[in-house]
């Protein structure tokens, strides 16, 4: 046996216990999803085989379709706005080393470790129509006219569930990206410090660039939680008014578990799985491809 | 090895073997010396279950089930999502608050001969409390919802202060509305729930009530004239700004307290919400929205088959789990006639005194033969899922996404598939 069939079978052997636990914990209960998504099935009895008529009624259904897209808002909204704001304030933390920095990091994080529940009911309150925290607000700097009925106006529901998720999670990315920029050797930061670098060029130059692995890694926590977004939108809206507020989860149960259209939502499961696996891909193949080393 | 060390290895063998044992028993019985477990779900999103359990079963369960480690969960406002995830997953609790959902599921038990042997079925002084479904009993309760219906209450000072006669057709309801809405007051605080169980029938029964009894027995379509008008209503009741602008998503103390604060000046809500607006009651009036008047010749009950205790088809100890709900069935019936002061089927002995206004009212019109007394349609001709899409159909007219048509042809099309 040669030097290189040995290597194979090493690395066999030491990956095995990985691929053993990633099949019966994620392969395998990913097999009867999509069995059924072939069958008309209610949750307890598989009435019958279908083909692939779930998978056509829902890339046929407009509901999915506008779930999707709030999803994708969302995730957008995320990728654009939650994510570089938190990754600037923790530029910003980092760069200013001052004894409030300790006392905003806990403030910024103390959301992202409230009940989802407990978060949504205290927006539900700055929503609320005429009492709210935020039309009082528009009142006293005197714009009635920006007035809206925040949770119903169609305009307006999707940003408003949007401006929740991202008010929650910016301090657990921003201790994230924190963490990662600690973790850069001061060597980098004295010599741009004598070659009077900015901070803006400190930040695109040396910061960035070094934490390419950690906004990956963001990147990739912001997706999932985005793409398994529910309980925020059922104690906000319960994916109203109607059904403009859903999220492909939202969607999914409540064809399950309202409509006990089982075949269905496990169609759009497995749509939606191909989906993420794009995306994921997408996000390693083009995020951090080369490995940075400090020398 | 020094001995230290063989004691150690010898005590850490010891724990986990005894850890082994421990979790390979069955979590009911985890040692001889403990006791079975019984789980109750409880409904508890409303102050009437939350004192319930509470005051009545928390306190006492122990004295009175001792062999039994009895073990209660309040779920709030997630009540019907989990009980739907505990049904598809047939792990349900031994006793839950019944959904038709698990009794089409075939996990529910049939109570029929249960009741009838043991003498439970003999303390209903009015049999209208127990509702058979297919021939069989599925839930069981102490019949409070059989004197259940919708109301339209009003502040009595808000209208006479500012010159407002109480209603007395829609027409005038819309003027009401109209000078309410004036003077900047919300003219009826509504929410989605009321609205979609009671106000879309009331407003039928208004049209026609033969109508919505030929609806009842299947002989019409909402398509029909009066169902069709009746959405029209509905959708005109909202554009008139007849409730607030949170309507669709208004959670139900805000709803509550627009109509005690005085923010709001009537209240639409099915006549179990005395309660919770018990801090105006003196200030408080009422009629029925289907005829537009106190002495209703026309009633929407809210009782069905499935509104009671259910116990699970799996449940390891059913004669127990049949003690328990009997038992918590008598609870009620003492909450709702001592406490509440409203009439119960089920003959707890105990003389009510104190009824309210309301309460009398309706008590007296629900056994009065001439009062034609419907089912309400969600519970007895809507299963789960059409319900769950009138929902969404009712909360898409009251926001303008749909017309009254679209409506009335949505609702006909989901009954029609799901029946």
């Amino acid at each position: 046996m040669d030097h290189h069939t040995r290597s194979k079978i090493s690395i066999m052997i030491f990956t095995l216990p990985a691929i053993l636990l990633f099949s019966v914990f994620i392969i395998y209960p990913l097999l009867p999803t999509l069995f059924y998504s072939f069958f008309d099935y209610n949750g307890s009895i598989a009435k019958g085989f279908v083909g692939i008529e779930n998978y056509l009624e829902t890339l046929q259904d407009p509901v999915f379709w506008n779930s999707l897209s709030n999803v994708w808002r969302l995730m957008l909204a995320q990728y654009f706005l939650g994510g570089p704001l938190a990754l600037l304030l923790a530029l910003i933390l980092s760069y200013n080393s001052s004894k409030l920095n300790m006392a905003f990091k806990t403030i910024a994080f103390l959301p992202s470790i409230l009940s989802v529940t407990v978060i949504c009911l205290l927006w539900s309150m700055i929503y609320r129509a005429d009492q709210g925290l935020l039309d009082r607000l528009l009142m006293l700097v005197g714009k009635e006219d920006w007035i809206k009925t925040w949770l119903v106006d169609l305009s307006t529901v999707n940003w408003s569930i949007a401006a929740v998720i991202i008010w929650q999670y910016i301090g657990f990315n921003l201790i994230l990206f924190y963490a990662g920029i600690k973790s850069i050797p001061h060597t980098f930061y004295e010599a741009a410090k004598v070659e009077g670098a900015s901070f803006l060029q400190v930040s695109t130059k040396i910061t960035i660039p070094l934490i390419q692995e950690i906004i990956r890694f963001v990147l990739i926590l912001i997706t999932a939680g985005t793409m398994g977004t529910f309980a925020h939108i059922q104690v906000l809206t319960n994916g109203g008014p109607g059904d403009v507020s859903r999220s492909v989860v939202f969607h999914l149960y409540f064809k399950a578990f309202q409509l006990f259209d089982f075949g269905g939502a496990n169609s759009i499961t497995v749509i939606f799985a191909i989906q993420g696996f794009i995306i994921f891909a997408l996000i390693s193949r083009f995020i951090a491809r080369e490995r940075i080393e400090y020398t | 090895m020094k001995i230290y060390k063989k004691l150690l290895l010898l005590f850490v063998s010891m724990l986990i073997i005894s850890n082994l044992y421990a979790s390979g028993v069955n979590e009911d019985e985890s040692d001889e010396g403990s006791r079975p477990k019984l789980k109750v779900f409880l409904l508890s999103e409303d102050s009437n279950r939350l004192t319930l359990h509470q005051d009545y079963y928390a306190p006492q369960v122990a004295e009175q089930f001792p062999g039994f480690d009895v073990e209660f969960e309040l779920p709030g406002n997630a009540y019907v999502q989990k009980l739907k995830i505990y049904n598809a997953g047939g792990d349900l609790p031994d006793v839950f608050w019944g959904m038709d959902f698990v009794v089409e599921s075939g996990n529910a038990l049939e109570l029929t001969d249960y009741i009838m042997n043991d003498g439970f079925y003999n303390k209903f002084k009015n049999k209208n409390g127990l509702i058979e479904y297919k021939n069989n009993y599925y839930s069981i309760s102490p019949g409070q919802d059989a004197y259940f219906t919708s109301v339209l209450w009003y502040r009595k000072s808000i209208l006479k202060d500012n010159d407002i006669p109480v209603p007395t057709s829609f027409e005038e309801l819309l003027e009401v509305s109209d000078k309410l809405n004036e003077l900047g007051i919300i003219p009826i605080s509504n929410q989605s729930w009321p609205l979609t169980h009671f106000m879309y029938q009331d407003l039928i029964a208004y049209e026609d009530p033969e109508f919505m009894r030929d609806l009842l027995s299947g002989n019409a379509k909402f398509t029909d004239g009066p169902g069709l008008e009746a959405a029209k209503k509905l959708q005109e009741l909202v554009q008139r700004n007849t409730f607030s602008r949170d309507v669709a998503v208004i959670d139900h103390q805000s709803h509550v307290d627009l109509f005690t604060s005085g923010k709001a000046a009537m209240l639409y809500h099915p006549l179990w919400i005395q309660a919770a607006i018990a801090e105006v009651s003196d200030d408080v009036g009422f009629i029925d929205l289907a005829s537009m008047s106190q002495d209703s010749d026309i009633l929407t009950g809210w009782g069905s088959p499935f509104n009671g205790f259910m116990i699970s088809k799996n449940s390891k100890y059913k004669d127990e789990a049949i003690q328990l709900a009997e038992w918590m069935v008598s609870q009620d019936a003492d909450y709702w006639t001592k406490e509440q002061n409203m009439p119960v089927s089920y003959d707890n002995g105990v003389a009510i005194e104190g009824m309210s206004e309301a309460t009398e009212s309706y008590s007296k019109l629900f056994e009065n033969s001439s009062v034609m007394t419907l089912p309400n349609m969600t519970q007895v001709l809507f299963n789960e899922a059409v319900r769950a899409m009138n929902e969404i159909n009712i909360s898409k007219l009251i926001t303008g996404q749909i017309s009254a048509d679209e409506y009335v042809e949505e609702l006909q099309k989901s009954i029609e598939e799901n029946s």
